[in-house]
């Protein structure tokens, strides 16, 4: 991880994304110029096909731009290589999908000591404790030694988060973190991404939850690909 | 063990199904080369080594009287090392209590004790003593004659009952099994008692130092110097002292296992590449999500690499035993076969060796590009391959597909979801497709050999022969045989050994069989030039062996020599034929009996019947018998035709079986094959079951539609595998032909393979396919939509 010196985590500059399709050129996201600073809580909302998750997938380098610049933390992200891109993620992203996308013949405690073996960011011995550390933070340290299908999805999404932070990354991104999970699951999830933001972290969060976009710091809302509205809030409301 | 080694080891254990259908195609192939080379290296080390050890004679005189004062002088020509002689001679025999007599070949040898060569190995009792016999084992087994038991023995004037004291084994008697007579060991001293003869009428002899062209020169010289005695002789016969007798045929069969072993490994192959290809398929989301959490490219590839390595291991671990078992057990059949000892169980290093190196790399490299190709993906695209998918309209097939209409819709699904995957596709009609040529191959060139074989041993038209010790006039051989009841056609023909003149200088033994001419009998297998024709006069029907291997054609003059006689000849036509080991030539009756000072008189009795059937053939032969005996001419023996016949046959049952076998393996590799296709479509397709489910789809429906594609697949392997499948068909059988009998096989397509291998196709790929079929109607709604 580099540090440039100030407060800001992730640069976007006239980022635009075009895919082709069997129907022609679709650009997704246009111009897109924003930054996040490091600590804040970001929810990303918007109608379908207004390019949130695309935007999440710059920031994360899982896509490329078809033109700009992605900063995160200093970090070029759109010049890294596939294989740099992959090791840059390990250790300084964590993310968390709808649909938990835990490995399924992983145990809860394998899935989450599985990135701190890809990065080799702490020692063979620690992962193991770290791990069920995580576990307990996020509340199913019992469950380690399960196989996922034996979860509730709220447990799956703990998992899932507890695997995010597995390398202790400095930035969050969930996308649709609570789409696949029950309002009161998701209040829970919601707690946790909470606690995280008061260790520090920064956590960008693309939800269609009006309940949990409430609760961010900043909104911002995406329109046919470009940010529409950004909307700073002063406090956190409960 | 750090997670994502349970990964891999998880993966394999919780689809069973998956890793049991790659581990089978492995280890099919492996299996096949254990089985090829273990069998191939067992064979030749006992077959080498037994021949070895018998110490087989270099030369062997025939059709001479030799006696001590013979072999003395023999043993004094510089290059002889050592010299026995040997009496062999054709007698009938018959255990007590039975009705008809049974062929059988005496030996007699002068010292059972000290054998200089031709080595017979007394397994039990005694060996010959006065009037007592000693049996050969493969002929104990074969007729049940035990240490102790009585044989009936016919031969001269004599019918006398000896016991049997002993068993022994020879590697040189034809069991038979294998279609030979039953061998018998006796004294000299018995022989000469049964027939009033002393001499010896083989004359073996071992030279100090063997190669092919000292052998022959040392013939030639040994014979003129028999000659000078006045002991001329038939002929004379070299035997290369590292070569068996069943080398070429085991040759032959090497070739046919290696051959469909290595179409084995092919097929094997192309099925682990579709199942990775498979594999890596579903677990796209899964590579996806390891990239997004730090795994590279590098890191990705060992993950799946080492799954198929594993593969390979399972495979190894049933296909490595198995081969070694499976060549152990045949080697011993085989050897048994043909009266060779099999030996203690072994492996073969090599042959072990190979399939481990095959077994543990070509699961490796066969997932090489499936797995390349699935660790490149980009996150992006890996989690962006949810839903139901595309695949299907961009390319010109799709749209030649979808232009194909009024087809019930559940048939036009069918239809074009067999071309959505078109890689696993091709390499799955691929895979089927050869499977089919192989099939229809083996089935055509076993239809060609039971053709080839059918022309070959009824090339002898007549039912019994009648042969006699020395030549008698032809008027009155077939004035006696016509009068015998039953008989329906008499022909008198001659034979005499002789010796093509080559252009090294050298000479070549060949047979000759003399006929009347516009014999009824004889149908020879013409394969080049014309039949003899009545106003022919030096002219022969050369064996198309002896041909192919001296260089000869039809229309050359070659030089014979005849009883010392010169004489030009010319090839009027050549001759497929295994008569004679393969030395069989015809020619016409008088201008042979010229040669030989012996006008209008012949030696062979061939006789046709009123009735066919061992039975009748049995009656006649007796009747002849006495009917010639009585009138002053005892023959020297009769035969059976058919018996010949079936002979002959035999001796090639070994080659039929195996490539039985072979195409039974074509036909369960192919079956795998859909089976493994059928079973990844339907676990890629479940969300597309659960769609279908959920807009009202029955489980008979669903059911038809994985069991349409399967039977489409396999019709149309069968519509490309036909077309290749006639040159492949030819090219073997005429390589299995000319290794086997110097010339190619008459070729016969199998129709019948054909048909057999469509309803193969069509029966195995239904029911490959309705697993599947009816795992896909069992999954629910709910199961199939909800994402793993």
């Amino acid at each position: 991880m580099r540090h440039d010196g100030n407060n800001t985590l992730i640069n976007l500059r006239d980022v635009a994304k075009t895919y082709k399709t069997g129907a022609g050129e679709v650009t997704v996201l246009e111009d897109v110029t924003m930054s996040v600073q490091k600590g804040e809580f970001v929810g990303v909302v918007g109608p379908s096909g207004s390019g949130k998750s695309t935007l999440l997938n710059m920031i994360t380098g899982i896509d490329r731009p078809s033109r700009g610049e992605v900063l995160v933390d200093g970090q070029a992200v759109h010049k890294l290589s596939q294989n740099q891109l992959a090791r840059w993620r390990g250790r300084s992203v964590g993310v968390v999908f709808q649909f938990f996308q835990l490995l399924p013949t992983l145990t809860v405690l394998e899935n989450v000591i599985l990135p701190m073996d890809f990065c080799g960011v702490y020692g063979r011995r620690q992962r193991r404790r770290r791990a069920l550390h995580l576990l307990e933070q996020v509340g199913i340290a019992d469950h380690a030694h399960k196989l996922p299908n034996a979860l509730s999805g709220g447990e799956q999404q703990r998992a899932a988060i507890a695997r995010a932070l597995a390398n202790d990354p400095p930035l969050i991104v969930a996308d649709e973190p609570t789409g696949n999970l029950d309002s009161s699951t998701a209040a829970d999830v919601l707690a946790l991404f909470e606690e995280l933001i008061s260790q520090g972290k920064t956590l960008l969060l693309v939800t269609h939850d009006q309940s949990l976009s409430a609760r961010t710091s900043r909104v911002l809302h995406l329109l046919d690909g470009q940010i529409h509205r950004d909307e700073h809030r002063r406090t956190i409301q409960p | 063990m750090s997670p994502i080694w349970k990964k891999v080891w998880r993966d394999l254990a919780n689809n069973k199904a998956r890793t049991f259908l790659v581990v089978l195609s492995t280890a099919v192939g492996v299996f096949a080369l254990g089985l090829v080379f273990g069998l191939s290296d067992m064979l030749r080390g006992r077959m080498t080594a037994d021949h070895q050890a018998m110490i087989p004679a270099h030369i062997t005189f025939w059709g001479g009287a030799f006696n001590q004062a013979v072999i003395d002088i023999v043993q004094e020509e510089p290059q002889v090392g050592a010299v026995e002689g040997q009496t062999q001679i054709p007698f009938r025999w018959k255990l007590p209590g039975e009705n008809h007599w049974r062929n059988g070949e005496l030996v007699a040898r002068a010292d059972y004790a000290r054998q200089p060569m031709n080595r017979v190995d007394l397994l039990q009792g005694r060996w010959p003593g006065e009037r007592t016999l000693t049996v050969e084992r493969q002929s104990s087994r074969f007729f049940g004659i035990t240490q102790g038991t009585t044989v009936l023995v016919a031969l001269g004037r004599h019918e006398e009952p000896l016991p049997v004291e002993g068993i022994a084994r020879s590697s040189t008697a034809v069991p038979p099994q294998f279609g030979g007579d039953a061998t018998f060991y006796a004294t000299p001293d018995t022989v000469a008692w049964l027939t009033q003869v002393r001499d010896f009428n083989l004359l073996h002899i071992r030279l100090k130092v063997f190669s092919e062209e000292q052998a022959e020169r040392a013939a030639q010289a040994i014979e003129s110097r028999l000659d000078r005695m006045g002991r001329p002789v038939g002929g004379y016969i070299i035997t290369d002292p590292n070569v068996h007798w069943m080398q070429e045929m085991v040759d032959t069969l090497s070739l046919v296992l290696v051959a469909l072993g290595a179409l084995s490994l092919a097929l094997s192959g192309f099925l682990i590449i579709n199942t990775m290809n498979a594999i890596i398929a579903q677990q796209v989301w899964q590579i996806g999500v390891m990239k997004v959490i730090g795994a590279t490219f590098g890191r990705v590839m060992r993950v799946y690499l080492t799954g198929t390595f594993v593969y390979g291991l399972l495979a190894c671990l049933i296909a490595v035993p198995l081969g070694t078992l499976g060549a152990h057990f045949i080697a011993g059949w085989l050897l048994t076969l043909i009266n060779l000892d099999p030996g203690p169980f072994r492996a073969v290093p090599f042959a072990v060796t190979l399939q481990l190196a095959v077994g543990l790399t070509v699961p490796v490299i066969a997932g090489l590009i499936p797995v390349i190709t699935g660790a490149r993906i980009t996150p992006h695209q890996a989690i962006s391959s949810y839903g139901l998918g595309s695949g299907f309209g961009q390319s010109w097939l799709d749209r030649l597909v979808g232009r194909i209409r009024h087809l019930p819709r559940l048939l036009a699904l069918s239809l074009r979801n067999t071309f959505r995957r078109k890689g696993r596709v091709a390499l799955t009609l691929l895979a089927l497709a050869l499977g089919g040529v192989m099939f229809i191959t083996v089935m055509s060139v076993g239809t060609s050999l039971d053709d080839t074989l059918e022309g070959l041993i009824n090339e002898l038209g007549m039912d019994i022969w009648v042969v006699f010790d020395r030549p008698r006039r032809v008027a009155r051989l077939i004035e006696i045989a016509r009068s015998t009841p039953g008989v329906t056609l008499a022909e008198v023909w001659g034979q005499r050994g002789a010796a093509v003149a080559l252009t090294s200088g050298e000479e070549r033994e060949i047979y000759l069989l003399s006929v009347p001419p516009n014999s009824e009998m004889l149908n020879p297998n013409i394969v080049e030039g014309r039949r003899l024709l009545p106003e022919d006069d030096r002219a022969i029907l050369l064996n198309s062996k002896v041909a192919t291997e001296e260089g000869l054609q039809v229309g050359d003059d070659i030089e014979l020599t005849i009883d010392d006689q010169r004489s030009v000849w010319t090839i009027v036509g050549l001759i497929l034929s295994v008569s004679e080991n393969q030395q069989a030539c015809y020619v016409p009756f008088d201008a042979l009996g010229r040669e030989l000072g012996s006008v209008d008189r012949g030696t062979i009795v061939a006789v046709m019947i009123d009735q066919p059937g061992v039975a009748r053939e049995q009656a006649l032969m007796r009747s002849l018998r006495e009917t010639y005996t009585e009138r002053g001419l005892k023959p020297a023996f009769l035969r059976s035709v058919s018996e010949m016949r079936q002979q002959n046959r035999t001796q090639f049952n070994i080659i039929t079986y195996l490539m039985l076998a072979m195409a039974i393996l074509a036909a369960i590799v192919g079956g795998i094959g859909i089976m493994g296709t059928m079973s990844i479509n339907v676990v890629e397709r479940s969300r597309e079951i659960g769609v279908m489910r959920a807009v009202g789809a029955t489980s008979p429906a669903v059911v038809g539609i994985f069991v349409s594609e399967g039977i489409l697949l396999g019709a149309l392997s069968w519509i490309i595998a036909a077309p290749l499948s006639y040159p492949g068909a030819r090219l073997f059988s005429d390589l299995i032909g000319t290794t086997l009998l110097g010339v190619p096989l008459s070729f016969s397509y199998s129709v019948d393979g054909l048909v057999l291998w469509l309803l193969i196709v069509a029966v195995s790929s239904s029911l490959a396919s309705l697993w599947p079929a009816l795992k896909a109607a069992r999954i629910s709604v709910r199961e199939a939509l909800a994402y793993e």
